[in-house]
C-alpha cells in the first residue's frame, strides 16, 4: 500500500495530474470501522483540460510497467481506479482534502464533510450503507457539513436521509 | 399453563442481555473506527481474505486480495 501511494503521489510531482485525493470506500474506511472494498478510488484534477483526462495517467503508468485490469490500474498489485473530478462539488472536495499519513507516506483523503456530501450526491446503495456508519461513528463538523450541503443543493436530501435512517422526523 | 410472571421476567432479562450485546457491538465499532489508517488497511485485507472463499463465481471472481 505504501508503494502504491508513493507512485500515485509521484503522478502529482511529475505533473501528470494536478491534484488528487483518495475517495470511495477507502476514504470512508479512514473515518469509520474497516469495511470490505476491493479498489482504491483516486479522484483527480487533470493537469490540463483534455477530452481524455485518463490518457496521460495510463500512459505514464504503462511506461512504468503497470498493467490495467478492466477499469483499474494494478499498482503494486492494488487495483486503483482513477476518476477525474466530474462536477464542482467533487473538484472542491479534492481541493479541500485532508493530508494524512500512511506509514511514512503523506497522502490525501477527502475531508469527512465533503465525503458525506459526495456520497449523498452519488446516493448508490453502498453510499447509503457507508453514510449510516459515518453518521454513527465519525465526528462530524455539522457547521461545515451544512455549509457544503446548502452550497450544492444537497441539504434537503440530507434531511430526508436522516429522517429515513435515523428517525429524526 | 403459562406462568406469566416467569415469562415477563424472562423477557426482561433477555431484553437486558440484548441491550448489553448491542452496546458492546457499538463500543467495538467505535474502537475500530479510532484505529490508525494502516491498522484499518490491515483489517481490510483480512476481510478480503475471509471473503475469498465465497467469491469464486461471476463478477466477484476478479476481486483481488491486496498484497500489502
Amino acid at each position: 500500500m505504501e508503494k502504491t501511494l508513493k507512485i500515485i503521489k509521484e503522478l502529482r510531482e511529475k505533473k501528470v495530474l494536478k491534484d488528487f485525493s483518495i475517495g470511495g470506500g477507502i476514504a470512508a474506511l479512514y473515518y469509520i470501522e474497516p469495511l470490505l472494498t476491493y479498489d482504491l478510488d483516486i479522484l483527480f484534477i487533470p493537469s490540463k483540460d483534455s477530452i481524455d483526462a485518463l490518457a496521460p495517467i495510463y500512459r505514464h503508468l504503462k511506461e512504468k510497467g503497470f498493467k490495467t485490469k478492466g477499469e483499474h490500474v494494478l499498482i503494486q498489485g492494488i487495483p486503483v481506479q482513477f476518476i477525474p473530478v466530474y462536477n464542482d462539488l467533487v473538484k472542491e472536495a479534492v481541493q479541500h482534502s485532508e493530508e494524512v499519513k500512511y506509514g511514512r507516506i503523506k497522502t490525501k483523503v477527502l475531508g469527512l464533510e465533503y465525503l458525506i456530501a459526495v456520497m449523498l450526491q452519488t446516493n448508490r446503495p453502498k453510499d447509503r450503507e457507508r453514510l449510516i456508519k459515518v453518521f454513527e461513528e465519525a465526528k462530524i463538523d455539522l457547521k461545515l457539513l451544512n455549509k457544503i450541503l446548502k452550497k450544492y443543493g444537497l441539504y434537503d436530501k440530507y434531511v430526508l436521509f436522516k429522517e429515513v435512517y435515523f428517525d429524526t422526523k | 399453563m403459562i406462568n406469566m410472571s416467569f415469562l415477563r421476567k424472562f423477557t426482561l432479562i433477555q431484553n437486558k442481555a440484548i441491550e448489553k450485546i448491542i452496546r458492546g457491538k457499538e463500543q467495538r465499532r467505535k474502537e475500530l473506527s479510532e484505529l490508525s489508517f494502516k491498522e484499518k488497511i490491515h483489517i481490510l485485507v483480512e476481510l478480503q481474505k475471509m471473503a475469498e472463499g465465497v467469491k469464486k463465481q461471476g463478477k466477484t471472481a476478479d476481486r483481488i486480495v491486496w498484497p500489502i
